[in-house]
């Protein structure tokens, strides 16, 4: 078990850990927005909501998965004033790199979140229903 | 356990206190103005209060941790203040402009929609 190894395990396992928690805030809150949004139709709300958050999941853990490789980086190193590559053999530089990873994969969620949120907005007003227009009447001056 | 990584322990601990702090207090704050956006729909309201603290826990933390790599070593307890103190106050500062943004944005929708009158002309004496 090196260093890299340990990154990769903590790595997947909080990135799991945040995925989940995002899904379920986003999915029992966005039930309220859904509802709204088919008019008070709860079945077909709630189903959609199943399937929003089934592809929340998948999008997630598939982009957590996908970025998962750990390669050595580029350094600039002040002893030789050159740049070497950086080895992954101690826990700082394990935690340096683990860092940049987890701290980008978060930040891919947060953008998720607001781009479903928006979308759910976004359709909230359009379905709303429309008032029908009021016709002014022309001012017609009585026949005498 | 070097220098380094009391650092960046250090680090994630004030940071992470100060989000979570100030993220609850939007979150506390910030209820009356969506109720008021919302035409007084509650739960409509704190639902979308939530998901909204979510985000920015989520863009918060997410930047935090980007940038807690130090790329010099850090060899004594000074140059550890030195490295907390730039790395925090760059992010408590931060916090401190958004949240500025956000209020005077807030103040501006409220003017214009009527919901926040900040003098009364209209008082008779």
């Amino acid at each position: 078990m090196n260093y890299i190894v340990s990154a990769y395990s903590l790595y997947l396992a909080i990135a799991v850990a945040l995925t989940i928690w995002v899904a379920r805030t986003l999915h029992t809150n966005s039930k309220v927005l859904l509802v709204e949004i088919f008019h008070g139709e709860n079945e077909l709300a709630v189903s959609v909501n199943k399937l929003l958050q089934v592809g929340f999941y998948l999008i997630s853990i598939g982009c957590a998965i996908i970025r998962l490789e750990i390669r050595p980086n580029w350094q600039f190193d002040e002893v030789t004033r050159t740049n070497m590559l950086q080895e992954i053999n101690s826990v700082q530089s394990t935690i340096e790199v683990l860092s940049y990873k987890l701290g980008s994969f978060i930040l891919i969620l947060g953008l998720m979140l607001f781009v479903n949120f928006f979308l759910l907005l976004m359709l909230r007003s359009g379905s709303k229903p429309r008032t029908p227009r009021v016709i002014q009447q022309p001012l017609v001056r009585p026949a005498l | 356990m070097n220098y380094n990584v009391i650092t960046y322990c250090l680090y994630l601990l004030i940071t992470l206190f100060v989000v979570v702090y100030v993220g609850n207090m939007l979150f506390r704050n910030g209820c009356p103005f969506l109720l008021n956006t919302f035409g007084g729909n509650v739960q409509l309201a704190d639902a979308i209060n939530r998901i909204l603290l979510a985000g920015y826990y989520l863009i918060n933390i997410g930047y935090a941790v980007i940038v807690l790599k130090v790329w010099k070593q850090v060899a004594s307890l000074q140059e550890m203040l030195d490295v907390l103190g730039n790395k925090a106050g760059t992010i408590i500062l931060g916090l401190g402009i958004i949240h500025m943004f956000n209020v005077v944005v807030l103040a501006a929708i409220g003017r214009k929609k009527g919901y926040l009158i900040l003098t009364n002309k209209n008082q008779q004496p």
